[in-house]
């Protein structure tokens, strides 16, 4: 029996330094790509980090994010759940049948006066809107429907969806819209204009909607424009030759579960060379950045691909002074958005106050009129105050 | 630096093991100066500043002891010797862990406008100081000799396998083995066999239920119904003993390992039929140091019945405070008080004579509300899940979610609340094909614990600030 135990202990000892030599061959690794972020570098070693704890708390956190095989091991674990445990909820993330899901949690929202949350919410807007009007703009609020609320029939029965909330939110703010007399539109009844359900235009692992509702979107706001007198280019999807991109799409959703995601999708593409030149200023820094950033061929794509991501500020000029210019506030909905408007307006800027601080947007606006302000959000933060909720 | 992570398990014990057992046998005072390096830089690691406050106990430890061991008969100088022991100690403890709550009361009872400093409590400051007190309460009762070695009271008191969490040691314990312990394989062997199922319960059960715990405990009350609140009692009771008893686990393996024989701490202690049962089975370190520290030298049950209960009161208080620096602690330990004191006059007798389910029933209903008073840090919090627990709204979602969602955990951490697991992994004791199945387990415990490590953030252990 003793040759066992030594056995035992000796195949301890050897897996023990295996891992510690990989862990330290393991420093090139500098982002993961499951948990979109940067891996914990080394701490630098000073006395004053040395007393207050932070060195070798920098330690722990190098080991931790460099083990040895970390991304096999997370997604071996998360094989586990899924495969072995049959979670249904991982990582935050409800796996339903046709997509995933955020788990929006037994939370208590507090107050149930939709009808005063949403007179607060455009009681907010208000000031604005007068403002872009009296410069002799056009205001324009285009509210998106949340891709949990598209898809809540994933939810299983005994879950706590805050359907009603939401809804009612929604609901009450869409009147309280069109009775301060706003100019409004709503991707439900664009993408369900011709019949059928809005689902063909949202990502199933993704918190956003796909390419395509962007378009559509995209396409309602230039024909609201037209309407309101603008003359105006619009580009149509053949144009735009969207496809699917070759390398996986790592969704809000699908890169939670590491990959291991029973539902796939590609991220839709389009074609750039369509657009017209122009000059890009991102958070004040002129930059070569192109509307569509994509990764080395087979590397994992995000939905940050579309103008790069959320920015501060960002400024396009396509120099077509016949063309007008247009402000789009809003969360990371407005990218892809972002993207197609630059072929139909000589100005393309966009602003979203949950990194921009550097002024209101009442300043902004008096400092950079545009012929078109458009503020997006989705019907999940409609009534919210934070960020983009709290326009000044 | 917690056990269940990467930076003490693949670097700093590999080279604590490395440099100790490279060290031979026979030159004890070598490997021991090896374990008090590590252990000081262990402590350091964790809390770079505290370990001035740890090194200044142990002098002041080392010189108590002297003080009294030397002072022969002069009851003065004995007494000044353990009066200094505890001033400092009791001294750094009132003041690094109490302060502010001792300020905070005085504040909001008397209506004063006291500044309340920003004290930070250094890691195991409860133990270590306890450890350091037991030690020269037991020179001045002349239960043992004063070490005249000071790196060896700076070993006791520093040893890091149960630094930051205990067991309470006594000295008398691991007095002997400091000079002249005895290492065999066999003994290694099972140290790390221990310290594997330690791992795995903290990570693969204990961490598990407190993520859980953790979720309905932080609810609104308007949304936690009464099926889900009682589950979150009882995931958080199986969190902390899973918790707790896995860091005693490691402590008790890694002592082994390193040929110390720690006393058990935990003695299954949900299989009780009483509440006082419970407190003979839980955390036994701690309630056996305040039975010989506190409870037997305020008289104990020798001064009649209201001076026991008084001396009850006393110690129950003291063992909650010890606890946290919040006054939930002390209900907590009051609680426990009440209970222990109705089972001594009356209670005990009527649950001898109901069955046994029904006793076990009673045990586990009462102590899962202590956890839930353990657990709620201000009264407001307590009051809402009190609520939550006896309003009786049902809606059993979320919890049948929980359940389904952790299966394995429940069944394994259910099984392993008993002795039956541990009498299974002992069956065919000396047979090669048993030792091999548990070298088996143990491996595949080890390897998910890994895995679990990997996948989770979720570490920290409930017992790290005491």
């Amino acid at each position: 029996m003793q040759y066992i135990k030594r056995g035992f202990v000796i195949c301890l000892v050897l897996l023990t330094a295996l891992f510690l030599l990989v862990t330290f061959r393991n420093r090139r690794q500098k982002i993961s790509d499951f948990e979109n972020r940067y891996l914990a570098s080394h701490p630098s070693f000073s006395l004053e980090s040395l007393l207050d704890g932070s060195y070798f708390r920098g330690w722990d956190s190098y080991f931790s994010d460099h083990a040895a095989w970390r991304d096999d091991m997370m997604r071996n674990y998360l094989w586990l759940r899924l495969n072995v445990k049959k979670q249904v909820l991982v990582n935050e993330v409800m796996i339903s049948q046709e997509s995933l899901l955020p788990y929006l949690g037994e939370k208590d929202f507090g107050s149930d006066d939709y009808a005063g949350l949403a007179r607060a919410a455009v009681g907010r807007l208000e000031p604005i809107r007068r403002l872009v009007e009296d410069r002799g703009g056009r205001f324009l609020y285009y509210g998106i429907e949340g891709m949990s609320v598209v898809f809540r029939e994933g939810y299983p029965s005994y879950l706590h969806t805050h359907v009603d909330y939401y809804e009612n939110c929604a609901a009450a703010f869409r009147a309280a819209l069109e009775e301060a007399g706003f100019s409004t539109l709503y991707s439900h009844d664009v993408f369900t204009a011709e019949g059928g359900s809005p689902k063909p235009y949202y990502s199933r692992v993704d918190h956003h909607y796909n390419f395509l509702g962007a378009w559509k979107s995209y396409e309602a706001i230039c024909l609201w424009c037209r309407e309101q007198g603008y003359e105006l280019p619009i580009v149509d999807q053949q144009t735009l030759n969207i496809q699917p991109a070759s390398g996986p799409f790592y969704g809000t959703y699908f890169s939670r579960l590491c990959g291991l995601s029973p539902i796939q999708e590609s991220l839709l593409i389009f074609d750039t060379t369509v657009f017209p030149a122009f000059e890009r200023w991102d958070d004040g820094q002129r930059t070569d950045a192109p509307l569509l950033q994509l990764p080395e061929e087979g590397k994992p794509i995000r939905y940050a691909a579309y103008m790069g991501g959320d920015m501060g500020e960002t400024v396009i000029r396509t120099n077509r002074p016949e063309l007008p210019n247009i402000l789009i506030v809003g969360d990371s909905f407005t990218n892809p958005v972002e993207a197609l408007c630059v072929y139909s307006f000589n100005e393309v800027r966009s602003l979203d106050f949950r990194k921009y601080t550097e002024m209101t947007l009442t300043e902004y606006l008096q400092s950079y009129p545009a012929d078109v302000v458009i503020v997006m959000r989705d019907s999940l933060n409609y009534v919210g105050d934070e960020g983009n909720g709290n326009l000044k | 630096m917690v056990f269940s992570s990467f930076s003490f398990l693949i670097v700093f014990f590999p080279a604590v093991c490395l440099c100790y057992f490279l060290i031979p046998q026979r030159f004890r005072t070598a490997r021991n100066l090896v374990l008090l390096a590590f252990s000081l830089f262990f402590y350091f690691w964790g809390e770079s500043k505290g370990v001035l406050l740890m090194l200044a106990v142990i002098a002041v430890s080392y010189f108590s002891a002297r003080i009294i061991s030397r002072a022969g008969e002069r009851r003065l100088l004995r007494r000044l010797g353990l009066g200094l022991e505890l001033l400092v100690c009791l001294g750094a403890l009132v003041y690094f862990k109490y302060t502010g709550l001792f300020l905070r009361t005085a504040n909001s009872l008397f209506s004063l406008n006291l500044s309340v400093p920003e004290i930070i409590m250094p890691i195991g400051i409860s133990f270590f100081t306890f450890q350091s007190m037991s030690y020269v309460f037991d020179v001045f009762r002349g239960k043992t000799e004063a070490q005249r070695n000071p790196l060896y009271v700076a070993l006791y008191v520093s040893l890091f396998p149960q630094l930051v969490a205990g067991p309470v040691v006594r000295y008398e314990t691991i007095s002997a083995e400091i000079t002249g312990r005895t290492q065999s394989f066999d003994e290694i062997y099972a140290g790390l066999r221990r310290f594997i199922m330690g791992l795995g319960k903290k990570l693969l059960l204990a961490n598990v239920f407190g993520g859980e715990a953790e979720t309905i405990f932080a609810m609104a009350g308007s949304v936690r119904t009464t099926p889900t609140a009682w589950l979150g009692a009882c995931l958080y009771g199986l969190q902390i003993y899973f918790d707790f008893s896995a860091y005693s686990d490691m402590a008790i393996g890694m002592g082994r390992m390193f040929g110390f024989h720690f006393l058990e701490n935990f003695n299954y202690p949900y299989v009780s039929k009483s509440i006082t049962e419970f407190w003979r089975r839980w955390h036994i370190s701690l309630s056996s140091w305040f039975r010989d520290y506190v409870y037997i030298p305020l008289g104990g049950n020798r001064k009649g019945l209201p001076r026991q209960i008084l001396n009850l009161f006393v110690v129950w208080g003291l063992t909650g405070l010890w606890h946290g620096a919040s006054w939930n602690f002390v209900f907590w330990g009051l609680y426990f008080c009440v209970l222990l004191i109705l089972e001594k006059l009356f209670l005990g007798k009527l649950l001898e004579k109901l069955p046994v389910f029904l006793r076990h029933f009673y045990a586990l209903a009462l102590i899962m509300l202590g956890w839930v008073i353990f657990n709620c840090t201000s009264l407001s919090q307590l009051g809402a899940y009190f609520v939550s627990l006896f309003r009786f709204r049902g809606d059993f979602g979320y919890a049948l979610l929980v359940l389904r969602q952790n299966i394995p955990e429940f069944l394994f951490g259910i099984a392993l609340c008993t002795p039956l697991p541990l009498r299974l992994f002992r069956l065919g004791k000396d047979k090669p094909w048993a030792e091999l199945l548990r070298c088996l387990w143990l491996l595949a415990v080890l390897v998910l614990s890994v895995l679990a490590l990997t996948g989770s953030s979720f570490n920290a252990f409930i017992y790290f600030r005491f």
